[in-house]
């Protein structure tokens, strides 16, 4: 098999992961157990496979506890193994297969090694991401991820679920085997009792393992603690949680073995219990803080770059007092730990308290980059539009990863698909040719020659249909990952709390979910649509050039064409709120965002939309993308997000948010705006920083991310990166530690405006 | 027509709230800290950034009246310059840029416009700054008189230096003034800046007598020349006895200090140090012990 190239790096990956505890030769263990149970199980229903496969990394991978841990459960994962996404393990029945090399390199003795090349040899048939890969990439149009040669990447992976973890609070984890029991009991509804079972066994080596940290210190508050965590784990393996404590424990374990990675809305779900202990008197706020404190530093410690999310405030909540009373708390904490993760998400309102707003503030003013803002007054209605959904069901959106909406327990919405528009531009201009490696990336549409392009709006109709032939690609590409995964696995874990897998006794991907929805990550719009008016304004306006002579400038590079590029670069960019190029912007931005829409009503899809909220993928695709008509070089860095190119927004935070905000939320699912401050302007300009954001969101500004950080800083930390081993910058859709970063990463970073 | 310079959105130093503030051409002081040392000459001014310059010599050679000339170091006489502007066109890093344009009133008030909702969600509006706006008296009537049509809070940043019949002129439409007292002797005051006391104080007083609340006096604290606590005190009292709504002391920075390399031309102060803020907070106290409000910074 192997037409494809199945060993290149899977994902976005930030963070130093913390390697498995376990010897390297339990690992291989382990990892042919798994694969033993997925051989003998071939014949069986995926689900039963699955259960059988899950039963020999659960319990198996789960770690020790660590010493200041106040919630049990720390899991290992390995190049081959059961997961939903790539930043934990893989996607379905996975095998990792650079990570396998690696493995296998460090192990001494030859028989060792060839034990490992059988696995290697079985997964190339076996890995679901392959089979999906095997079937979509091909040379010209759609490469994998992360492959930037080309203008699509699709990949098969089930990101952001976040699962509707009240009904496991509701009912406990016998109270879901109960549920299970009624219904006709096939293959998923029996893989997903036994699912439950396996969980309490989980538990129970989760109490081993206390007692195995409590054996370590016998600091008697140390001890306490431990013999909270026993207690917990204790009554949630047989009963629904009762306090605070036992409902985080449970949502943790449940979480891990489901291999999700956000975590939504969790002031819903703990707030009640969280007011309940603190009314009784069973905890106070201090112990509330402490045990939050240890599930951020085990989040953190996942590593999962850009995923973590903890979302708290906005509408759709009962309990309003109890949730409020979790955020808070929540917003202290974040404030004093300022890790990269969770990424802490503060949904608000016109009604949301003072006190939590300026808490919001305060904390990122501190420099922990969070909370990431997000307006319900905006996104609620626009969530309404742009899913199709009733407002009580759009009240439960919520952000993942890097910014893409789904409805918490409700929806999936992964982004399997990513596009570069400004390389589609490339290919408009050039004949279907990607100036960048000569290929033909058009499939069969034919590209006029630019000497038979006679106005803009032909120019533009050429670009379109091009646009419209990669859109098709897309919700194919999208739909298909879907049937793939549906065909080899059942995202046990993720279905049992997803409405309603269990009422419909069907799997996830099988017509369990209430949505299946879908998401396709835009890249490089603004790029092309200042280029698009720069080619409108010097060539169809002032006609101060021809387009071959600007496309003949662009395609060296601009060396030896520099008075174009200067007169390129001179042209009005996006991000100054300029009527004319904001507007060419808006029309693509909505060119671009109701196309994608449109083609997942017509493929019957819950939502197919595209989101503008990139991780670092601006920068990697920059890279094998060719100079372009906005006067950018070749290999340059691409715009980040919807925000203007590094260096472009030259008119101060008003202006740039007025650009931003011109662009109407409810063509999307989830974009993202970044701005940097420096921590004068965000102190001594307090009051005005806050009506600048109060404004930007009267205004339909739908989310906002601030890093705070000083001139000079991030240049220092590039020469002395010892000096800053915990400076956090907002990248896009994520924030990471910067000296972790790559410089070209971090070039972009500097690049970007810093408002003083 | 106005003669304008710069517009700065979320200019948070020039009064209250988001401003956008319009920097005019012209001025009739020749302060040697100023932060602005482009705004003084009524005609546009040309700035070249040495630092940026590749020594091309495409501004020289495309200059038909001379006026640039580049053999050993660029120089540029303004009165053979008839700004024809070919040399910023035919500079490719963007060493040579003209500071002044001559917008029409209009295409200001559409500017400003922009942030309008900035403006009224934080008690903003516009600071008309420069140079000296009551230069252009008439135009800045004009412009002011459009702001009140949309409703703005208008602010206007002098030095005071012209005759009050200008400063009457726009009058109506100002709702604030960011009144610049530099020092109270006024020979001193003429010999370092060119400002003549029987204009600055006496249009001080009468706009001061006709509505203090409309009047914040502002002090560019400058080592040398007024940073010492006796004059300080002074104008702190002075405004006091004039009973104006309060007292700005702005520290000395140098971001001007580009600017006047730009233009060849020698920065005395280039050794000295920005002052902190910390460093006049015992005046923010002496204010208060004299009930005045004093605000460190603008």
């Amino acid at each position: 098999m192997a037409k494809i190239n199945i060993d290149g790096v899977q994902n976005v990956e930030v963070s130093i992961k913390i390697p498995c505890e376990k010897p390297m030769m339990e690992q291989l263990d382990i990892m042919e157990a798994y694969t033993k149970a997925h051989q003998d199980s071939a014949g069986l229903d995926k689900a039963k496979r699955e259960i059988n496969c899950l039963k020999t990394i659960y319990p198996a991978l789960f770690r020790s506890i660590e010493d200041d841990d106040l919630i049990a459960g720390r899991l290992d994962f390995l190049p081959i193994g059961f997961g939903c996404v790539t930043s934990v393990g893989g996607v379905g029945h996975y095998c990792v297969f650079h990570k396998l090399r690696a493995f296998k390199e460090q192990l001494d003795r030859e028989e060792d090694k060839a034990r490992v090349d059988v696995l290697y040899d079985y997964w190339q048939d076996h890995d679901v991401k392959s089979l999906y890969c095997q079937d979509i990439l091909n040379d010209t149009t759609t490469g994998r991820l992360i492959d930037c040669k080309y203008p699509f990447m699709a990949t098969a992976r089930l990101s952001g679920m976040m699962l509707n973890y009240n009904k496991l609070m509701r009912l406990g984890i016998n109270g879901i085997i109960e549920e299970c029991k009624t219904k006709n009991q096939n293959g998923f509804i029996e893989a997903s009792i036994e699912a439950m079972e396996l969980l309490k066994k989980v538990i129970e080596r989760q109490q081993e393992l206390v007692k195995e940290a409590a054996a370590k210190n016998d600091d008697p508050k140390r001890q306490a603690e431990c013999q909270l965590m026993l207690d917990s784990l204790e009554h949630i393996k047989e009963h629904k949680p009762e306090t605070f404590h036992q409902a985080l424990q449970l949502f943790w374990i449940y979480a891990l073995c489901a291999g999700v990675i956000n975590y939504g809305r969790m002031d819903i779900v703990l707030g009640s219990f969280l007011k309940h202990d603190i009314d009784r008197h069973i905890i106070n706020e201090d112990d509330a803080y402490r045990y939050l404190k240890s599930l951020w530093r085990m989040i953190e410690n996942r590593r999962t770059t850009v995923n973590g999310r903890i979302i708290v405030g906005g509408v759709g909540r009962e309990n309003v007092e109890a949730c409020d009373m979790f955020t808070r708390i929540c917003l202290r904490v974040c404030k004093d730990t300022r890790y990269v993760e969770p990424q802490f998400t503060l949904r608000f309102n016109k009604e949301t308290p003072d006190d939590i707003m300026d808490m919001a503030y305060e904390c990122i003013a501190s420099g922990a980059t969070y909370p990431t803002l997000y307006n319900d007054d905006v996104n609620v209605p626009a969530v309404e539009y742009a899913m199709r959904v009733e407002r009580k069901i759009a009240e439960q959106y919520i952000p993942f990863g890097c910014g893409e909406f789904v409805i918490q327990g409700k929806s999936v919405g992964t982004p399997n698909t990513l596009l570069n528009v400004l390389k589609i531009l490339q290919l408009a201009l050039n004949e279907g040719y990607d100036p960048m490696d000569h290929i033909l990336r058009a499939g069969p549409m034919k590209v006029k020659a630019l000497s038979e392009i006679k106005s803009f709006d032909e120019l533009y109709d050429q670009y379109k249909e091009l646009l419209d032939y990669y859109f098709t690609l897309s919700v194919e590409a999208q739909t298909y990952s879907y049937q793939i995964m549906n065909e080899q696995v059942s995202f046990l874990y993720t279905s049992i709390l997803m409405d309603d897998c269990i009422g419909r006794e069907k799997a996830l991907l099988d017509g369990g979910v209430e949505i299946l929805g879908g998401t396709n990550e835009i890249y490089g719009s603004i790029n092309a649509s200042d280029a698009l008016y720069a080619i409108k304004e010097l060539v169809y306006e002032s006609k101060k050039y021809t387009l071959e002579q600007l496309n003949e400038a662009a395609l060296h590079d601009f060396v030896g064409y520099e008075t174009i590029q200067r007169d390129l670069l001179d042209v009005a960019k996006y991000g100054n709120d300029d009527a004319g190029c904001d507007e060419m912007a808006n029309d693509l931005y909505e060119y671009i965002a109701k196309g994608i829409r449109q083609k997942g009503i017509d493929a019957n899809l819950g939502y197919y939309l595209i989101v503008i909220s990139n991780n670092q993928t601006n920068t990697d695709w920059g890279h094998e993308t060719d100079a372009s008509l906005d006067g950018r070089k070749r290999g340059v860095y691409m715009n980040p997000a919807n925000n203007p190119q590094g260096g472009a927004a030259k008119s101060g935070p008003t202006a740039c948010l007025n650009s931003l905000a011109k662009f109407k939320a409810k063509y999307h699912g989830g974009s993202v705006q970044n701005m940097k401050f420096t921590p004068r302007m965000m102190h001594d300009d307090k009051e005005k920083v806050k009506a600048l954001f109060d404004t930007y969101f009267k205004k339909g500004g739908c989310q906002l991310m601030v890093t705070c950080v000083d001139h000079g800083v991030l240049e220092d930390a590039q020469k002395h990166p010892e000096n800053y081993p915990d400076l956090i910058v907002r990248v896009a859709g994520y924030s990471a530690i910067f000296v972790n970063l790559t410089p070209d990463i971090q070039a972009e970073l500097l690049s970007r405006e810093l408002y003083d | 027509m106005i003669n304008v310079f710069n517009i700065e959105k979320f200019a948070t130093h020039d009064g209250p709230g988001i401003r956008t503030t319009v920097f005019l051409k012209g001025c009739s002081l020749h302060c040697p800290w100023c932060a602005n040392p482009e705004s003084w000459s009524k005609k546009p001014t040309l700035l070249y950034d040495q630092r940026k310059c590749v020594s091309c010599k495409a501004c020289a050679a495309s200059c038909t009246t001379q006026a640039i000339t580049f053999d050993q170091k660029w120089q540029w006489d303004s009165a053979k310059c008839f700004e024809c502007r070919q040399c910023t066109q035919n500079c490719l890093p963007h060493a040579l840029s003209f500071a002044g344009e001559t917008m029409s009133v209009d295409a200001v008030v559409n500017e400003v416009l922009k942030d309008k909702d900035y403006f009224d969600n934080s008690d903003g509006g516009i600071t008309v700054s420069g140079g000296e706006p009551f230069l252009q008296a008439d135009a800045l009537a004009e412009l002011l008189k459009e702001c009140k049509c949309h409703d703005l809070h208008v602010a206007v940043e002098t030095t005071g230096n012209v005759p009050l019949s200008d400063i009457k002129k726009a009058l109506p439409y100002i709702d604030l003034f960011l009144y610049d007292v530099k020092h109270l002797n006024a020979d001193t005051l003429y010999e370092v800046t060119g400002g003549r006391s029987e204009y600055i104080f006496t249009n001080l007083e009468w706009l001061a007598q006709r509505d203090p609340s409309k009047v914040i006096v502002r002090v560019p604290v400058i080592p040398g020349f007024n940073a010492n606590q006796e004059m300080l005190c002074k104008i702190i009292d002075y405004a006091k006895k004039l009973k104006v709504r309060e007292v700005n002391l702005l520290p000395y920075h140098s971001l001007g200090k580009n600017k006047w390399e730009q233009m060849n031309r020698d920065y005395v102060y280039k050794d000295l140090k920005i002052m902190e803020k910390c460093e006049l907070s015992e005046y923010a106290e002496y204010g208060k012990r004299q009930n005045i409000k004093v605000k460190i910074g603008g």
